[in-house]
């Protein structure tokens, strides 16, 4: 408990994580308030097209094209987008950690091979890599979060395997092997709390990258067909670009919002959870 | 029981490097009976901390068997190996790497007996209450992390831990090097109690001579990965007889400025040699006093002469190879 | 009595920690004569290290750090000269060798680079006469084929052989006070005695002062003529080297050389005497005596008040009642 409160103590000193906290608060807060507000899809067709934003109050952040309102899918799109986000982060940092872990305790011709695969994984452009992944497997919520998860971990597991390796050789690990603690053992109880600190660091700016990524995809037309997405309103609307710009200034202003939020919240987790690292 | 509890025969290993082989250690023999106290002196490189880990068999030998009461435990299988570790615990030499900094020190102290299978959790509990008692701690440090403690006060914790199974040998690499001296004699006083108290055969590993001459029943000397010297503590300190015993000993200050002005000027020159390209003959050859044509082409073997094991062509248990005493003079 | 060469008086030196500025060092004298050897011995922690620091000039500036008192050189007060000044004397007329062999030299450039680096920055001379200097240098600290081994790099050096390079580069323009700050506690034995034979002959051939930091009472016992012992940022004791180990006066003295293995039987009779508890940590110094706490000859005046660091015979000075002939109360 004096941990905890020591962490939020050290968190709130970073004005500017605090401020990316809220606003990804906020961004929960639309995502959990999505299907209470805007109880029908936001694919229906509900007004007069191209009603511009704070002119009715029914719509207030206007129509599209179609007379879809857009305040319905921004709220939807961030549900999405944060579904999106987090579960392909955890695919992406549960395999990253796994061969990141294997590889750096068990090391030898397993750290090799691992790492041939981590190589060959991160030398392919992960965009392209996913854009092809999504479109072989037909796009859906599911094959998205499974192609961001897949081309992300490789950084993940070097920085386990960083960490593995510089922890494997400290004494209380040595301590461990001594007592005939198994490996399984010693890998979930002794190492990787300790490399809990960047791990959780790493997953917050992952969040951001795999929203931005979704978005792309959308934007590209490989979005799920069945749920609303940021980057799919923005594709829909690039054509009007000149007639009615805010139908991509607004999701555009909300990615860039909720990405710059949850690196913010990236740094200051990283500024708490190392307090070594900070000036006294 | 009859015979040591830990009795190391032959015991080799070496490390591939990028120019070469390492010899870590080589030919390395000697038994440590219960309530007997070992120590293995040598400098940084000559082998000490490699043999301690393959001891412990947090590495493998490449030839020779390590004896644990009786059963060879060189090349057991990590599943069948488990029970023996019981018998045989280690302190490790940084009071700061050797306790997860992750976990509180009830857990570090638990842990032992929780991968063992011993007791409940009320029991285990009781252990390490008991355990920290007597290493000095007061229970509650249970619920502290290690970095509420000074080094002193980690190295009891770490000893703690060494003595959660109740092991008959225990290995201590360098315990107390990096203790200031005042927290240093009370770290060696609770050594020497706990082994006396439970009949521990120890092997005391360090590179400081005044705390191995306190501690030792018997010295090992080792120099480039091999033993040369062994026997009793009290008579290799009055004589050492291998030429490199004798200038560790002439180097080593000693605070009292009467030895130290009385000291003879014999300052051991050079380097010790690389263990990746050692010098043929006698590994101590280049940097001897002593060196003749023999010992540049021929290896010493340990041999007997007099009360000790000596790896020397040209000891010869008389007074020739023996030093005067840099050591305060004793009164006892 | 002439004026010493090194005179430091009460010198006190805080860092900032959690919004306070905590004593590191308190209220410390020491005086140094040309030529002279003096120790500075403690535990870790004790303020020994600071004090190098404080005299070379090379602590963190403020507000990190606040310093007070004097340290004159040759009567020039270093704590007060502007940052150039002390440059210039640093090098020249002080030098200091620090105990970390592997991190002190620059792994990207030679050996003879970094010595003859030292010895341009002081004085004018050519690439060619300061290349002249570094093998008479390197020759001066005994290193073997000194004009090849200009070329290496510092990683093909051994820890004894950096630590002579260091000394090379103290030595580059003949210091009249050279600090070693335990210039051999990362070394093994022999190579100690290497370094520390190498240090007593410079001393003696040059005539410089050497202050001498270390922890270890043995290296004392060789090197020093005088010994300043300090614990928690205090100077507790200085004597004479052979009156103070015949017979410390300062409990805590007492008690370092009992600990100390050496005056212990060899085998059996295993105990050795501790000094119970421990160093008490900077932001909870007792009120009186720092010591109080783990003396055994404490009494209520101790806890109370601080004593001063006093004459105690035979040109000795403790800060202790007891040693200052004072009775306890009954």
């Amino acid at each position: 408990m004096k941990a905890l409160a020591g962490f939020a103590r050290r968190y709130a000193r970073n004005r500017a994580a605090v401020l990316g906290l809220v606003l990804v608060a906020i961004v929960a807060a639309m995502a959990l308030a999505a299907p209470i507000l805007y109880p029908e899809s936001p694919w229906e067709m509900v007004g007069r097209p191209l009603l511009r934003p704070f002119q009715n109050p029914e719509f207030p952040l206007g129509t599209d094209a179609l007379g879809r309102d857009v305040a319905a899918g921004i709220l939807h799109g961030a549900s999405v987008s944060l579904t999106i986000g987090i579960v392909a982060t955890v695919v992406s940092v549960v395999l990253g950690t796994l061969v990141g872990a294997v590889g750096g305790w068990y090391g030898g011709w397993i750290d090799d091979a691992l790492g041939r695969l981590t190589d060959v994984f991160q030398t392919m452009p992960f965009f392209v890599f996913a854009l092809a992944l999504v479109a072989i497997l037909s796009p859906s919520v599911g094959t998205i979060i499974f192609a961001i998860g897949i081309v992300t971990w490789p950084p993940v597991a070097r920085l386990v395997r960083g960490e593995f390796l510089a922890l494997k050789s400290r004494d209380f690990v040595q301590a461990c092997l001594g007592i005939g603690m198994s490996d399984a053992r010693i890998i979930a109880t002794q190492l990787l709390p300790n490399c809990a600190a960047p791990i959780i660091v790493t997953a917050s700016i992952k969040v951001a990258t795999a929203i931005l990524t979704e978005s792309s995809l959308a934007f590209l037309g490989l979005g799920d067909p069945n749920v609303m997405s940021w980057g799919t309103m923005i594709g829909q609307a690039r054509d009007l670009l000149r007639t009615a710009w805010y139908l991509t200034a607004i999701p555009g202003v909300v990615i860039l919002l909720t990405v710059m939020a949850l690196n913010l919240v990236g740094e200051g987790l990283n500024d708490a959870l190392n307090p070594r690292l900070k000036p006294r | 029981m009859t015979g040591p509890m830990l009795a190391v025969e032959g015991l080799a290993k070496s490390y591939r490097a990028s120019r070469g082989t390492v010899r870590a250690f080589e030919d390395v023999s000697f038994a440590v009976a219960a309530g007997e106290t070992v120590a293995l002196v040598g400098e940084s490189g000559c082998g000490k901390t490699s043999l301690a880990k393959t001891i412990y068999r947090l590495q493998d030998a490449d030839a020779g068997s390590v004896r644990l009461a009786g059963t060879d435990i060189t090349r057991l299988s990590r599943r069948a190996l488990r029970p023996h570790r019981r018998l045989m615990q280690m302190v490790f030499q940084d009071p700061y790497a050797s306790l997860n900094p992750r976990l509180t020190v009830g857990r570090i102290l638990e842990e032992p007996l929780i991968v063992h299978g011993i007791g409940d959790r009320a029991g285990r509990q009781g252990q390490v209450r008991r355990a920290l008692e007597r290493v000095g701690l007061a229970a509650a440090a249970a619920e502290r992390h290690p970095h509420q403690f000074s080094g002193g006060q980690r190295q009891r914790i770490g000893l703690a831990r060494a003595l959660m199974l109740e092991p008959g040998v225990l290995l201590c690499d360098e315990p107390v090097s990096a203790l200031d001296v005042s927290v240093q004699a009370q770290v060696l006083n609770l050594l020497a109690g706990v082994q006396e108290e439970r009949r521990l055969a120890m092997l005391f590993i360090s590179h400081d001579l005044g705390v191995v001459r306190h501690m030792a029943d018997r010295v090992l000397v080792m120099y480039l990965g091999r033993i040369v010297e062994s026997g009793p503590a009290r008579r290799i300190f009055a004589r050492p007889a291998h030429p490199y015993t004798r200038a560790l000993l002439a180097a080593a200050p000693v605070p009292d400025p009467d030895v130290e002005a009385a000291r003879p000027r014999e300052i051991l020159q050079g380097d010790p040699p690389s263990p990746i390209d050692p010098p043929p003959g006698c590994g101590f050859h280049p940097r001897c006093a002593f060196a003749e044509a023999r010992c540049r082409t021929e290896r010493p073997p340990l041999r007997t002469v007099g009360d000790r094991r000596v790896a020397c062509h040209r000891a010869t248990g008389d007074d020739e190879a023996s030093l005067r005493l840099p050591f305060a003079p004793q009164p006892h | 009595m002439t004026a010493p060469l090194l005179a430091v008086e009460g010198l006190s030196v805080r860092f900032r920690s959690g919004g306070r500025m905590l004593p590191a060092v308190d209220g410390l004298d020491i005086a140094i004569a040309a030529g002279e050897t003096v120790a500075v011995v403690g535990e870790s922690g004790c303020g020994k290290s600071v004090t190098a620091l404080a005299i070379m000039g090379l602590l963190p500036a403020p507000p990190d750090c606040a310093v007070a008192g004097r340290a004159a050189l040759d009567g020039v007060d270093l704590l007060s000269l502007p940052p150039e000044g002390l440059r210039r004397l640093r090098g020249r007329a002080m030098a200091m060798v620090v105990q970390e062999p592997r991190t002190s030299l620059n792994p990207v450039f030679t050996v003879g680079d970094q010595i003859a680096e030292a010895v341009r920055v002081h004085t004018a001379c050519s690439a060619r006469a300061a290349r002249a200097r570094a093998v008479e240098l390197l020759e001066l600290v005994r290193i073997p084929d000194a004009a090849r081994r200009l070329d290496d790099y510092p990683h093909r050096f051994s820890g004894g052989m950096r630590q002579r390079v260091m000394i090379a580069i103290a030595m580059a323009c003949d210091p009249r006070l050279l600090i070693a700050d335990e210039p051999t506690t990362a070394l093994d034995v022999t190579i100690q005695a290497q370094i520390l034979d190498l240090l007593g002959d410079l001393q003696a051939r040059f005539g410089m002062a050497l202050l001498l930091i270390t922890h270890d009472l043995g290296v004392v016992a060789r090197m020093a003529r005088r010994v300043v012992v300090m614990y928690a940022g205090r100077k507790v004791e200085e004597a004479p080297l052979r009156p103070l180990f015949a017979a410390p006066r300062h409990p805590y003295t007492q008690g370092l050389m009992r600990a100390s293995p050496h005056h212990a039987p060899a085998g059996g009779g295993r105990r050795l005497a501790e000094i119970p508890g421990v160093v008490p940590p900077l932001d909870a110094l007792p009120l009186g005596c720092a010591f109080a706490p783990r003396c055994p000859v404490a009494f209520d005046r101790c806890r109370d008040e601080r004593p001063a660091v006093l004459p105690a015979g035979d040109g000795r000075l403790a800060a202790c009642f007891r040693a200052a002939g004072e009775a306890a109360p009954a």
